[in-house]
């Protein structure tokens, strides 16, 4: 874990500068010459004075900054809030990430006043799936006289997940699940449960179910009777899992892609309503449930962090809520294609990606 | 040239261009002339202004060419030849012109270096000025400002949040800011520097051992090089502190214009002059040693020397002195009019006893002994070509009194009087003194050598003299003078018949006894050589003495650097981060709880007022007005509340009645009192 800390160091002016001020000082007391000694405090003043007044509390320097999804190699603006907690302004600061501004440039703080927030938008683009739990800002400032570079490292504990980059999917992958989906049977924009009739409220049953308004005219409990489409479930089992013989650290562009089109899928099958019920097979099988955008969010902070995984069996067990399910999609992201769990499953799966490299 | 397309970029510019012409400013104007000047940096500045010749070079190189020499041989057909000096500075004319135009990425930094080195050439060759290089530190700092900002705004693409950029005129004056700390710091620096041991300062060493070794009669711990660098002379070694205390006897003040000698110098060079051999005999008398007979005609004066630390090793007499007393373990040698004590010899005060008499008659002969002692031997290689053409021109002649004070009246008209060592193209200090072009320029050594040499061609015998001359009232005894290092002087002695050796001193009467710019400043110990500075103008003297002690400013530095190292906690930054409606209810619950320390009950780190209420409860303590304040504090501190008359009457009240709490054992005691009866 990294921690909010500062350091000076020369810049390549100063390197210089102390050098030859260090040869003339050295000239000035070997010599004992006159001329020497004022070349030399000509050159050392500027160093001294530009170490003295160099900023030292860049690190108490606070940046606000929220939680964020985005995709690798997607660009983003990341808007700030700078707050520099010291008695004296921070002047010309640049300010950047290193971590999702490799190809962006810094942004330039002309003045950052004590204890005034000030709001700042950087583009940024995060080139490498990850999750991380801290981000890491770089203030960096060469004033007064840029012979010296005052360096803060800011540590801001936030999240930034960086998924994978959305792969676009097949047409006959897309075909195969609308053939699937069946029709509606309300016919309604609202989704889930909707209002239908009303009906005596029962002593034993929830009282959070009263009509109050209808109970107040009625002048007894009377309680709502809903009415509506059940959600379809689908699954999906995403295989981290490498073949057995084959090192981790090959196939990563396969990994990669599956792990794209894992998110794409996902995102797909939720704009239509679908429930999914999602089986991880890692090193220790995952399970989760995707019913809404937490959820959803929850499993792509997941792939955010998934790796490959050596194989190792699974229970068999495990897939038989899968195999009840109307319908199930299977990713070989670990590039094992033969994977015996797959052949034992029931013929309403499909293999994504199977064919793609 | 790039486009200036921000106001930075101008400044940056304009700086740069400030640099190269200070630089050429202060090379001097009779090596350099502006024909010259122009030849070399012109045609470069020409081929800066023409960016597209890049994609040209052999043509760029054929032209560049073409017009230097046409622009050389305008100039020499204008302002004739360059002496070897000035045309090996002219080499960084062009590079600094081309780059001073051009101003690509990394010229700005080219162009500060090679116009530091014009400027250092220029400062070698034509002296010191302050305001030049006041100049060109202001354009050097803007310089660097504007590229530091410059490189930022490069890095940064010009993005910055609301698109604000610094403006030019603030840029300006932090520039100027940062100019006047840098040149206080380049003075302290050269400063410090000079207070090093330097090696070379160190050389009268191993000399003083050679000449130990040829004069045996020499004793241990006499100076005896006098080296016109600016770092020889008896004194030498002396810190800038007080050295005698001279009081007149029989109710006489001690005049202002004595000299007092503690060493001399015969054995000439260019460079250095030597003390030569000494016969030095040990008296066996404490009381009285008596160097000759006074004179007859002449009223006779007696001094009491105090000897401080520094000069504790030096005799010093006044010309004409006839007897020494209460000196132990004196060395003498009669014919040199030389005193020094054995090296065990306690440091007293002594009595010295002179005759104050006037110049000798014109026509007064030298002393024919002067040659036997060495007194009118020049310098082994010496060119006296040089010299004779100055002493023709002064129309040095006549006898030995007329030919010094030509001398005199030739050298305060060719030279001038600064506490800065000679500077010029010559390898010697004494003939940059006085043959340099332009501004000749030295100090009371450099005058005292040149005229003792002058003498010596003219058959003189002579000797350099160096002690103390001027001094300064003691504040304490109207009587007395005090001297210090700073009086430290140096002038020529002539010895004539019956008389002895007859002080000349060739250094302008006005800046005698200002001393040579040792490593210790003569000024350091704020004592002035006109009688003490009772005026506004003396005080500021003396602050301004005391401000340049290198000491001080030494200390300065450290202490700056000290303080720029100090860690500093993050606890300062709740404190400054504390708004403003806060600080009076905090200062007033400080005021609170300082009276509770007192009485016993300390807030310990981290404990709440809450927690702090508990516990002046629990020892039955918690007075309502205490409670009440608390309340009233942490509604202000965390409630948002304002801080309201009444909420200041209920924290005075408690600090009155915090003040008025025993202390804890007092009402313990008293409690354990009332319960027993």
């Amino acid at each position: 874990m990294a921690a909010t800390h500062h350091n000076i160091e020369l810049t390549h002016r100063g390197r210089v500068l102390a050098l030859l001020a260090g040869l003339a000082a050295a000239a000035a007391w070997l010599g004992d010459d006159a001329n020497a000694r004022i070349a030399a405090a000509l050159l050392a003043a500027p160093l001294l004075v530009d170490f003295v007044k160099k900023q030292r509390h860049l690190h108490h320097t606070e940046i606000g900054v929220g939680k964020r999804f985005t995709a690798v190699g997607a660009a983003f603006t990341e808007r700030l809030e700078l707050t520099h907690r010291s008695p004296r302004p921070a002047r010309e600061c640049l300010l950047f990430e290193p971590r999702t501004m490799r190809v962006e440039p810094p942004i330039l703080l002309p003045a950052l006043q004590p204890h005034q927030p000030l709001r700042a938008s950087m583009r940024q683009r995060s080139l490498v799936r990850s999750h991380v739990l801290e981000r890491v800002f770089v203030l960096t400032s060469t004033w007064p006289l840029g012979l010296f570079r005052s360096r803060a490292v800011v540590v801001v504990p936030t999240e930034l997940i960086t998924l994978p980059a959305a792969v676009p999917l097949r047409a006959e992958l897309k075909n195969a699940i609308a053939e699937r989906e069946a029709a509606h049977l309300v016919r309604t924009n609202v989704r889930g449960a909707e209002f239908h009739s009303l009906r005596e409220h029962q002593p034993d049953e929830d009282a959070r179910g009263v009509h109050a308004l209808r109970s107040a005219t009625a002048g007894t409990l009377v309680r709502r009777v809903l009415r509506g489409s059940l959600p379809r479930i689908a699954g999906v089992v995403l295989d981290l899992r490498r073949p057995p013989g084959r090192r981790l650290d090959q196939g990563i562009r396969r990994f990669e892609w599956s792990l794209g089109i894992c998110v794409s899928l996902i995102t797909h099958l939720r704009e239509h309503g679908i429930d999914l019920q999602v089986l991880v097979l890692d090193s220790e099988p995952t399970r989760l449930m995707v019913r809404s955008p937490r959820d959803q969010n929850d499993f792509f902070t997941l792939l955010a962090e998934a790796s490959p995984a050596p194989h190792r069996a699974v229970p068999e067990e495990i897939f038989d809520e899968l195999q009840r399910l109307e319908h199930c999609f299977w990713i070989p992201a670990g590039s094992f294609l033969a994977a015996p769990e797959f052949a034992a499953m029931p013929g309403t799966v499909t293999l994504v990606g199977e064919d793609s490299e | 040239m790039k486009a200036l397309t921000s106001s930075t970029e101008r400044v940056a510019a304009w700086s740069l261009l400030g640099c190269a012409t200070f630089a050429l400013v202060s090379l001097p104007g009779k090596d350099l002339p502006w024909p010259w000047l122009l030849a070399f940096t012109l045609p470069a500045a020409v081929l800066g202004r023409l960016p597209e010749l890049a994609r040209w070079p052999i043509r760029r190189a054929l032209l560049g060419m073409v017009l230097q020499a046409a622009a050389c041989l305008a100039a020499l057909h204008d302002a004739g030849t360059l002496s070897r000096p000035a045309a090996l500075a002219c080499t960084i004319l062009p590079p600094l012109a081309y780059v001073a135009i051009r101003r690509r990425d990394a010229d700005a930094a080219l162009g500060l270096f090679l116009s530091f080195c014009v400027l250092l050439v220029g400062t070698i060759l034509g002296g010191f000025d302050p305001l030049v290089i006041g100049g060109y530190g202001l354009c050097a700092c803007a310089v660097l400002r504007s590229e530091s900002l410059l490189t930022a705004l490069r890095h940064a693409r010009h993005r910055t949040p609301g698109g604000q950029a610094p403006r030019s005129g603030a840029l300006l004056g932090s520039a100027v800011s940062v100019t006047l700390v840098c040149l206080l710091c380049a003075i302290a620096i050269e400063r410090t520097i000079r207070l090093l041991p330097s090696p070379s300062r160190a050389d009268s060493s191993p000399n003083f051992a050679d000449a130990s070794q040829k004069n045996n009669n020499r004793s241990v711990g006499l100076d005896d090089s006098f080296i016109l660098d600016g770092s020889g002379g008896v004194l030498s070694d002396l810190h800038g502190e007080q050295l005698v205390r001279v009081r007149a006897e029989l109710g006489e003040t001690v005049p202002s214009d004595l000299y007092l000698r503690s060493g001399f110098f015969a054995q000439p060079d260019l460079d250095r002059w030597l003390i030569g051999p000494l016969g030095l005999a040990q008296t066996n008398s404490v009381k009285a040693h008596q160097l000759h007979r006074p004179l007859p005609n002449a009223k006779e004066h007696w001094l009491e020397i105090e000897r401080f630390a520094g000069a504790s090793k030096f005799v010093l007499t006044p010309p004409g002195t006839f007897e020494v007393r209460d000196l132990a373990q004196l060395l003498v040698d009669p014919d040199r009019e030389f005193l020094r004590q054995g090296p065990n010899a306690p440091p007293d005060t002594y009595l010295t006893g002179y005759q104050d008499l006037p110049l000798p008659p014109l026509d007064l002969p030298v002393d024919p002994r002067g040659e036997a002692l060495g007194l009118t031997s020049l310098p082994a290689d010496f060119d006296a070509a040089p010299f004779t053409t100055l002493l023709a021109r002064w129309r040095v002649r006549g006898t030995p009194l007329q030919i010094a004070e030509r001398i005199a009246q030739g050298l305060a008209r060719h030279c001038r009087y600064d506490r800065i060592d000679p500077v010029g193209p010559y390898a010697h200090a004494i003939e940059n003194f006085l043959f340099a072009d332009g501004d000749r320029h030295g100090y009371c050594m450099h005058f005292a050598s040149a005229a003792a040499l002058m003498l010596r061609m003219n058959g003189v015998p002579c000797r350099i003299g160096v002690g103390l001359y001027g001094g300064v009232q003691d504040p304490s005894d109207s009587d007395a003078r005090l001297y210090g290092s700073q009086h430290a002087h140096a002038w020529v002695e002539i010895p004539f018949v019956g008389r002895g050796y007859v002080v000349f001193d060739p250094t302008p009467s006005e800046q005698r006894g200002q001393g040579a710019p040792t490593p210790t400043d003569p000024g350091d110990a704020g004592l002035d050589a006109d009688g003490g500075g009772g005026n506004f103008l003396g005080t500021l003297r003396k602050l301004g003495a005391f401000l340049s002690q290198p000491w001080l400013l030494l200390g300065v530095l450290v202490v700056v650097l000290a303080t720029t190292l100090r860690p500093r906690h993050r606890s300062e930054r709740t404190e400054s981060g504390m708004p403003a409606q806060l600080r009076t209810p905090r200062r007033l619950l400080g005021r609170i709880l300082r009276e509770l320390a007192r009485a016993g009950h300390v807030r310990q780190r981290r404990q709440t007022l809450e927690m702090f209420g508990r516990e002046l409860a629990s020892h039955d303590r918690l007075l309502p007005e205490l409670q009440a304040a608390f309340a009233a504090y942490q509604e202000v501190r965390f409630g948002g509340r304002d801080f309201d008359p009444p909420r200041q009457v209920v924290l005075a009240r408690a600090l009155d009645a915090a003040a008025a709490l025993v202390p804890l054992e007092s009402a313990q005691d008293a409690r354990r009192v009332s319960r027993t009866s």
